[in-house]
């Protein structure tokens, strides 16, 4: 079942829908939002995946859904070859010891009760590894690696800045010798010259141990810089998956050059009244606009976007597309001298 | 003709669990008519305290005392408590960071953008609503006036905040004090409030307190910046020459390790070693000498004293 060369991580055409409940006494499925609404990816061995987008794109609810955190409606995973989307509890246990997370806030994902050294503890305890003593000189070993020092093991969190104690939640989540972590906006409520720290962990980590990312962030520059690959998400699709040097230097979907028009630069030269800048904003995953998802926003769209939902599709440069005009050299020069975000970048 | 607003020796502590603790630290600003003042800083930086303290908005553990500050040539800690509340949502506007923890959930969007009006121009409930349906068309709400009657929950976060900000031009004030205004909005909607409120300040003529940790966002609308650090302010400089040539360590250090477009793909980040200082637990000296890459002894002796040099400012005994 286990191929080394596949990849760690399959998702195919994956599905999450949350019901909303009304009529008398909220008993009734009235909608449905399709908040993970066929999306496909894959992961490698030892490099990162990002998934990039904005607030309710489904971003998180796919993580949490590759970790089997949020039941599924359709679609499929596989960890390492093995099917794990219809897992026993006591199988998906075993698993889960290859997939850990980290999360955004460290002021709340740190039981304040707990001593950091029991805190990153935890894991080894609840799956039976070790005993006290060897788990001591583990925790030991995982602080070091992590950047903090070993005699703060018996600190409790509030006494640590959130930079230190992003550290200490990825020092838990390697606790268990994962392959794959889920990192959840993990360096979003960090302050500029902490979260350079922490970035810098990550990608030290991944080159020591071998880890693979699935990196969930609403940060286009966090994304670029920890990135091997990128797939940007609107309202429950992926809608472009491309290396990230490609992706950055040549976006192929109007959103995605949207996201790359609107990130704020360092450049004072760029500041007004810029071409580019989307109108509107993202529209309810629980009535998402006929045809593709984005038309309601897209600068270059025609008439057949808001009848037909363009799949994604691959293109030469090895990256996928769903959208109608890409790859037709006419839509685009056309658009090129409209008001097309990033065209003349 | 003097800047509309004039600080000096801002010093704000508050009483704490652990003993005062000094949050702004001797600071001097001033702010012209029309002009947009970043300040930038970390959090604990003292850069909400600074602008907030000026329209007494720290609470009451908080002490506020200053050597001069002056807004349109009155004195501010002349004024009393009448005196403040005039000034603050009229002349003086602010505009949070959460739109949706400072709009009332109960009351209409319309009666909500229409009090400023009613409070401090005595506009009549009628002539009110009519003004409010031209500020929430003026800050791009599609249908505004449909929807006067409609409450915060049915608008969207990129909505809510154009609404902050049209109660903030409401009753043309001179300066708007804007705390992280865009920080908790989408990078669509960011780009979009951040043209829209650089648009109106053009327009009404106002000036702007923009409080950010984000230097794009800086680049993209400020004038001039001011650097905090550990409750002073460390440099200040007109925004294209603070970006292109920082003067002041720390400032350095926050350029490089802020992940720029220029970045390649993984490779390392500057950093900043070490973590932000305990306010409470400062050493004399410079505060940012236990980080500084360039540290000398020089700098763990008295705070280092501004610097000049033609509009430019920076507190760092060492050249660089």
């Amino acid at each position: 079942m286990s191929d080394s060369n596949g990849p760690l991580l399959k998702v195919e055409d994956l599905k999450v829908h949350f019901p909303i409940k009304g009529g008398l006494l909220g008993g009734r499925t009235t909608a449905v939002v399709r908040a993970v609404d066929g999306v496909s990816f894959e992961i490698r061995r030892g490099e990162t995946f990002s998934i990039v987008g904005e607030s309710g794109c489904g971003k998180s609810t796919t993580a949490m859904a590759v970790l089997r955190m949020q039941p599924i409606d359709g679609g499929r995973i596989f960890f390492d070859g093995e099917d794990i989307s219809s897992l026993k509890p006591a199988r998906l246990r075993a698993i889960r010891r290859r997939m850990q997370t980290v999360f955004q806030d460290p002021f709340s994902s740190l039981d304040p009760r707990m001593k950091i050294g029991d805190i990153i503890a935890e894991p080894l305890v609840v799956h039976g590894i070790g005993d006290a003593r060897t788990r001591r000189a583990r925790v030991s070993d995982l602080m070091a690696l992590c950047g903090l020092l070993p005699d703060m093991a018996d600190r409790y969190p509030h006494e640590f800045s959130g930079g230190q104690r992003q550290r200490i939640s990825i020092a838990r989540a390697l606790a268990l010798e994962p392959e794959l972590v889920v990192c959840d906006e993990a360096v979003s409520a960090l302050d500029v010259s902490i979260r350079a720290q922490i970035l810098n962990l990550l990608m030290d980590l991944q080159r020591r141990l071998g880890l693979a990312y699935l990196f969930i962030s609403h940060d286009l520059t966090v994304v670029r810089h920890i990135s091997d690959r990128v797939g940007v998400m609107y309202l429950g699709k992926l809608v472009e998956v491309a290396d990230a040097q490609q992706l950055f230097a040549a976006p192929q979907h109007p959103y995605t050059r949207a996201l790359l028009a609107a990130a704020p630069t360092l450049d004072v030269d760029r500041r007004l009244g810029e071409p580019g800048l989307l109108k509107g904003e993202q529209p309810s995953a629980r009535n998402p606009p006929p045809g593709c998802r984005f038309n309601s926003r897209c600068p270059v769209k025609v008439e057949r976007c808001s009848v037909d939902e363009p799949a994604l599709k691959m293109l030469p440069t090895g990256g996928q597309v769903a959208c109608h005009l890409a790859g037709s050299a006419a839509a685009w020069s056309a658009a090129r001298t409209s008001d097309l975000p990033g065209a003349d970048a | 003709m003097s800047p509309l607003l004039e600080v000096e020796d801002l010093v704000v502590e508050f009483r704490t669990e652990r003993g005062r603790l000094r949050a702004v630290d001797g600071v001097s600003f001033s702010v012209d008519r029309g002009e947009t003042l970043a300040i930038v800083g970390e959090s604990g930086s003292g850069k909400s305290v600074t602008a907030l303290s000026l329209l007494r908005l720290v609470g009451d553990a908080g002490r506020i005392q200053a050597a001069r500050a002056t807004f349109e040539g009155v004195e501010l800690s002349g004024l009393d408590s009448a005196g403040m509340r005039a000034l603050r949502g009229n002349r003086i506007a602010m505009i949070f960071q959460e739109p949706m923890s400072s709009l009332n959930p109960v009351m209409t969007i319309g009666e909500q953008v229409a009090e400023p009006l009613r409070l401090h121009k005595g506009l009549s409930r009628r002539e009110a609503r009519a003004a409010v349906g031209d500020l929430l068309a003026k800050v791009s709400i599609p249908d505004a006036r449909e929807r006067l009657d409609e409450y915060p929950h049915q608008f969207s976060g990129g909505m809510r905040q154009r609404v902050m900000i049209a109660m903030a031009i409401a009753c043309q004030p001179a300066l708007i004090i804007a705390d992280e205004p865009t920080t908790a909005l989408d990078v669509t909607v960011q780009a979009q409030i951040l043209d829209l409120l650089k648009t109106l300040l053009r327009e009404t003529g106002a000036a702007m307190i923009l409080i950010t940790h984000d230097l794009g966002v800086v680049a993209r609308v400020a004038d001039r910046v001011a650097v905090m650090y550990a409750g002073r302010i460390v440099e200040s400089a007109p925004t294209r020459e603070l970006l292109a040539a920082p003067r002041h360590p720390y400032t350095r250090a926050l350029l490089a390790s802020s992940v720029g477009p220029g970045a390649g793909a993984k490779t390392r980040l500057e950093t900043i070693e070490g973590q932000p200082p305990d306010l409470a637990r400062l050493a004399g000296g410079c505060a940012f000498a236990p980080r500084c890459p360039l540290v000398q002894t020089i700098c763990h002796g008295a705070p280092p004293p501004l610097r000049s040099e033609g509009v430019r400012q920076w507190a760092c005994y060492v050249d660089v």
